[in-house]
């Protein structure tokens, strides 16, 4: 059922002191409270969609308009309990694997931007039997490491450790247990190892 | 155009879908945690009529033979409302799952939980005595169920193995009197030192083990107990399918008897 919206003039100055909580709020009343909202998460959610899918940048655009369009429409679902960026990164994240399974965007491999320094924090992660491996690796090798993992392995480090985001927001992004989340993310650990083990190549 | 660019001019060209309203958004909530207590109170409910059934005193006090749990589970009735109760689990947990934060309990957790939750109120309600109306609910509205507890009365009644159920009719001092599930009145010898259970008044369902006699519907009896649960006997509209083999079961036990002595 499609909605026609009333579009009232509003000062956007007005929206910039709001939390994104209290945006997504006033949004249901008024969408120009939701432009705020896009402004700030942009960037962040582009690269999300290219660290975890391989896009490249144009389809990355497509799925995160599409994530934008699917929050706004969605936005009276919005949980108050939960952090605004969770349910961004959860409508985000499932946009852009349904997208990823469908196969509609070509692949490229997980790298990015050259700049992205979030992958050297993959690289201080210690774990037991894996330091050794993590610490003889380069940004480039991490990017290639973790283009070789499954889905699931690949997302939980990124989140946990590109995107920095803790054992209860992942959580809420995956809709998974905190317990499972840990599991998932010493379980990615060590495949990671494992991988960059069985590929020489990458390791200098 | 950055997104957000795009997203101010559908805006402003008016091309921009409103949001799901707020109703539309609580009703389906509201539907989910309706439908999810529906199937924890169903399930409760059976669970709570297992109860009933497996703590049936008549089994438990030995009067029949041995007490056997997991036999007793595997009954007809026990096993139907079993299978609802643990069905009723199953979609509970799901719909729980899924949620707005189902999905931060495991699942293993929620099922243990919801099972536990299940015996609980089932517990309850069962020494509450609302399992007792509840499954005579169940025999009097659904015919399925109603066929399911046949076999269990065809099982009880077996005159020539010198088994008998049905309702009192009269009590004396030293007989009483029992319709069977085909309406046949048997006359009840009662020899001296014959325990009865407790409570026996006109309309109860009694089981009784004895001597039948050969050629009327006459029985010494031997042990009295009460029916076990589950055992509705409906004597003003005996089903058909228990008539025909109650009549048959009667008509062919003189012979029985008669084979067993000379033997």
């Amino acid at each position: 059922m499609a909605y026609r919206l009333k579009v009232s003039g509003m000062n956007l100055e007005a929206y910039q002191d709001k939390t994104d909580e209290e945006l997504a709020k006033l949004s249901a009343e008024d969408p120009h409270a939701f432009v705020p909202l896009v402004k700030r998460y942009e960037g962040k959610l582009l690269a999300y969609i290219r660290r975890i899918s391989g896009f490249q940048k144009e389809d990355a655009e497509d799925v995160l308009q599409e994530a934008f369009m699917d929050a706004y429409r969605h936005i009276a679902d919005f949980d108050s309990a939960l952090k605004f960026s969770s349910w961004m990164y959860r409508i985000t994240h499932n946009r852009t694997i349904s997208t990823f399974r469908k196969g509609k965007s070509r692949m490229t491999d997980v790298s990015i931007d050259d700049e992205d320094m979030g992958f050297e924090r993959i690289l201080s992660v210690k774990e037991e039997g894996t330091a050794s491996v993590e610490r003889s690796l380069t940004v480039s090798a991490v990017k290639q490491v973790l283009d070789r993992l499954p889905e699931r392995d690949r997302e939980v480090l990124v989140l946990a450790y590109i995107e920095e985001k803790s054992y209860e927001e992942i959580s809420d992004i995956l809709q998974a247990p905190m317990g499972t989340v840990g599991t998932w993310i010493r379980r990615a650990k060590v495949k990671f190892a494992k991988t960059a083990k069985e590929n020489p190549a990458l390791i200098q | 155009m950055s997104i957000a660019e795009n997203f101010e001019d559908k805006i402003t060209a008016g091309k921009l879908s409103a949001p799901i309203p707020r109703w539309e958004i609580i009703l389906k909530r509201a539907f989910i945690w309706t439908a999810l207590s529906l199937f924890v109170v169903l399930g409760a409910v059976s669970a709570g009529v297992l109860a009933w059934f497996l703590f049936d005193p008549s089994d438990l006090a030995g009067e029949t033979g041995k007490f056997n749990l997991i036999g007793k589970f595997l009954e007809d009735l026990p096993l139907f409302w079993t299978i609802i109760s643990l069905a009723s689990a199953v979609i509970a947990v799901w719909i729980f799952t899924k949620s707005p934060r189902g999905y931060r309990f495991r699942v293993a957790a929620v099922s243990v939980a919801c099972l536990v939750a299940f015996l609980a109120l089932g517990a309850a309600m069962a020494f509450g005595g609302i399992s007792d109306k509840i499954e005579s609910m169940a025999s009097s509205y659904l015919p399925v169920y109603r066929k399911m507890a046949q076999p269990l009365v065809q099982k009880l009644m077996k005159p020539q193995e010198g088994a008998v159920i049905g309702k009192v009719d009269k009590i004396g001092d030293s007989f009483l009197e029992l319709t069977d599930p085909s309406g046949s009145v048997w006359q009840i010898k009662l020899n001296s030192g014959i325990r009865l259970p407790k409570q026996v008044e006109s309309g109860a369902c009694l089981r009784v083990f004895g001597e039948t006699s050969t050629n009327s519907r006459e029985m010494v009896a031997e042990v009295i107990s009460s029916c076990p649960r589950g055992v509705r006997l409906k004597m003003s509209k005996p089903s058909d399918e228990i008539r025909t083999s109650t009549m048959r079961i009667i008509n062919y036990a003189p012979s029985m008897v008669w084979l067993r002595s000379n033997s």
